[in-house]
């Protein structure tokens, strides 16, 4: 799968393209807005994440006349300053989603994941878990399991990058949006919850449910290999 | 005291134009007194060079008496006293009521002051001169004395005939001038007097209205309007420089503030890159290492940067509703929903502390989800961390006719005065040693209460006991 990355700052350049190609994605960088401009209406992409700060010419401008182009490649609009506004103007000029600075490489990931399969899977699978994202149904070797709203998100997050580490804090930006901290304790009492409804259904030890403990990081969830 | 110029303004004009009245009068009454006394000086004289004059029977001298009575225009023979030494000892003559303790004649008389001071080159043989003429005869003595309780006037002019002395009692009812004068001044002082202050009170309301406007425009000014200046074209000169000193203050004002709005906006803003880089660079690191203790370490690191980009999302928005540009996005937001999830992330942290939460269905509103999701979040976080292990939280929301209402209560540690008067100050933590190891930074309910204002409501702290937080949301119905 191929990406764009039209980004200025060299070293988060550097990054996004390493930790992309880590996990497949074949990458072209553009480091100013008119380069990536032209690389998008020659090139043909997956999709196409774009920074709205760039020199020359900005993001939304970018986008802009890309969609009034006819290019209908998925865009992530990256945003940092004015967030609220940009976000909306990037949304109405027609960015598929947006991810504000600073972000996680994971997160990127999961996003560009999500709109290549947006209109395919409606559905996840890893293992014996299946998440219907619609219905927002979870349910383990065919058995439904009653979750509440966070703690299927919470579930979703852990599968849809099956394998990878997240820390609390990462967990708890993703699911309950920037600042439920009254502890990072939350993550531990929902984890350790939704560990008890699975492993409830499948009558397994807790050693072996999918959502491992990883001992001074964090949590993921086990692929069915590991 | 009061201090009020309005006051002092009306209070100073009218004593001064009292003052001025007083001492116009006073000048007013001493000329008249003058002039009488001067009057009745000539008139003493010219009747005591008629006693002295001549030879005077008995008989005579009463018809004398009653002559300079009407002369000196007094109202009695009482007031006024004969005294004759003449050579032939049977002409010498005494008024009846002449207090023989006197030695008139030892009293140390003077001449007169002042002269005729234009005397008469051709001197007026009439022994008998013009009474109404107030120059005074050059040869006539004259003393004030004190007799019977009294002062009198008195005049002496000695002929080779004769010495004469003619006396008036000073206490004699008052010239019509002089009762005219006091008639004038007791009824107009009063009635001059009511229309000064009149007049001071409508200078003073006069010179204070334009400071009236001048305040109420100075009050029409917020925070978020301060480019807006003052007109000064319609005002007075005086004026007019009062309002230039306040505009230029408050264009140093307006530039020192926007200065800070945009350097918090520009340092979060700044703070990004490297927040993102740090954290891109750490990440993967992180996937690189083998070593479970360094992927614990890189974690935590990891941790960190979170709390890094949290504070500087929340500057950035702070700065952003101080400089009264916080974009709203609006959409409609089922307030019920979002809280019900969150009393229930509540309940997962709770622990020991009981919590109860009464929260009506169909609780929606125009609002921002991300900042009202930040807000709620903000204000449950808050009544969890500052509660203690086994104390209370309680939420409720409502709808009425004028918006949404949410209270949330929460046992902490008893506030001083000044800990709840600062709650709302950024970066403020009450009890801050106390409370270091709980994992807030102070900015959560400054915060929260800026995006509340923004949407149009308001975000307060409730009075109550000591030991007990009532914060009080309130949103506008749609």
């Amino acid at each position: 799968m191929k990406v764009l990355l039209v980004e200025d700052e060299r070293k988060i350049a550097d990054f996004v393209c390493e930790g992309l190609s880590a996990r497949g994605f074949t990458v072209q960088h553009a480091d100013n807005g008119h380069a990536g401009y032209t690389a998008a209406c020659v090139g043909v992409f997956d999709a196409i994440v774009l920074d709205i700060m760039l020199p020359g010419r900005d993001g939304l401008s970018v986008l802009g006349d890309l969609r009034r182009n006819g290019v209908a490649t998925p865009v992530i609009l990256l945003t940092a300053r004015n967030e609220l506004g940009d976000r909306v103007k990037g949304l109405d000029l027609g960015a598929d989603d947006y991810l504000a600075k600073p972000f996680y490489v994971e997160e990127l990931v999961a996003r560009i994941q999500a709109l290549l399969r947006r209109d395919r899977q409606a559905s996840l699978q890893v293992g014996e878990i299946r998440l219907d994202r619609v219905s927002r149904e979870a349910r383990c070797s065919g058995q439904a399991i009653e979750l509440t709203t966070r703690e299927f998100s919470l579930l979703e997050y852990l599968m849809r990058s099956a394998g990878e580490v997240f820390t609390r804090s990462q967990i708890l930006e993703h699911v309950w949006g920037y600042d439920f901290n009254p502890s990072t304790n939350v993550v531990d009492v929902c984890i350790k919850r939704l560990r008890t409804k699975i492993n409830g259904l499948e009558g397994d030890a807790a050693g072996k449910s999918p959502i491992e403990a990883v001992r001074g990081t964090g949590y993921r969830f086990r692929l069915p290999t590991q | 005291m009061i201090r009020s110029l309005r006051i002092r303004l009306f209070l100073v004009a009218t004593a001064i134009v009292a003052v001025v009245l007083a001492v116009v009068m006073a000048s007013g009454w001493s000329r008249v007194r003058a002039f009488e006394n001067a009057r009745l000086d000539a008139g003493l004289c010219s009747e005591a060079a008629r006693l002295a004059g001549g030879d005077h029977a008995a008989a005579d001298l009463q018809r004398l008496e009653s002559d300079m009575k009407g002369k000196l225009r007094l109202a009695s023979e009482q007031q006024l006293l004969l005294w004759l030494a003449s050579a032939q000892p049977q002409s010498s003559f005494q008024s009846d009521h002449w207090d023989p303790a006197i030695a008139i004649d030892a009293l140390p008389w003077t001449l007169p002051a002042n002269p005729n001071p234009n005397p008469n080159p051709n001197p007026n043989p009439n022994p008998n001169p013009n009474p109404e003429s107030q120059a005074v005869r050059n040869d006539c003595e004259l003393i004030t004395f004190v007799s019977r309780g009294g002062e009198w006037r008195a005049a002496r002019v000695v002929s080779p005939q004769a010495r004469g002395i003619v006396a008036a009692d000073l206490r004699a009812p008052k010239t019509e001038i002089q009762n005219s004068l006091l008639d004038a001044l007791l009824v107009e002082i009063p009635l001059a007097l009511v229309l000064a202050a009149l007049g001071a009170g409508v200078l003073s309301t006069l010179m204070l209205r334009p400071v009236t406007r001048l305040r109420e425009a100075m009050k029409a000014l917020t925070p978020q309007e301060l480019g807006r200046r003052l007109p000064a074209d319609a005002e007075d000169r005086e004026f007019k420089e009062l309002i230039a000193a306040y505009n230029t203050m408050l264009d140093r004002l307006e530039r020192s503030f926007l200065q800070a709005s945009r350097f918090s906006a520009d340092a979060a803003h700044e703070l990004k890159t490297p927040l993102t880089i740090l954290r891109g660079r750490i990440e993967q690191a992180r996937r690189k290492a083998s070593e479970p203790e360094l992927q614990a370490e890189l974690s935590d690191l990891l941790d960190e940067v979170a709390r890094l980009s949290g504070i500087t999302r929340k500057l950035l928005i702070l700065s952003q509703a101080d400089a009264g540009k916080l974009d709203l996005v609006l959409e409609t937001i089922d307030l019920t929903d979002i809280l019900t999830d969150m009393v229930a992330d509540t309940h997962m942290v709770a622990e020991g502390r009981k919590l109860s939460a009464a929260i009506k269905p169909g609780l929606t509103v125009q609002g921002d989800t991300m900042l009202l999701q930040q807000l709620l979040n903000n204000l449950l976080s808050n009544a969890i961390r500052y509660s203690p292990a086994d104390g209370f939280v309680d939420i409720t929301a409502w709808r009425d006719a004028n918006g949404i209402t949410l209270l949330i209560s929460n046992a902490c540690q008893a506030l001083t005065l000044e800990q709840r008067n600062r709650f709302f100050e950024r970066f403020y933590r009450g009890n801050a040693v106390h409370n270091r190891d709980l994992d807030g930074n102070g900015l959560g309910l400054s915060l929260a209460r800026e995006i509340a204002r923004a949407h149009g409501g308001d975000l307060a702290l409730q009075d109550g006991p000591d030991n007990v937080v009532r914060l009080q949301l309130f949103l506008p119905a749609d």
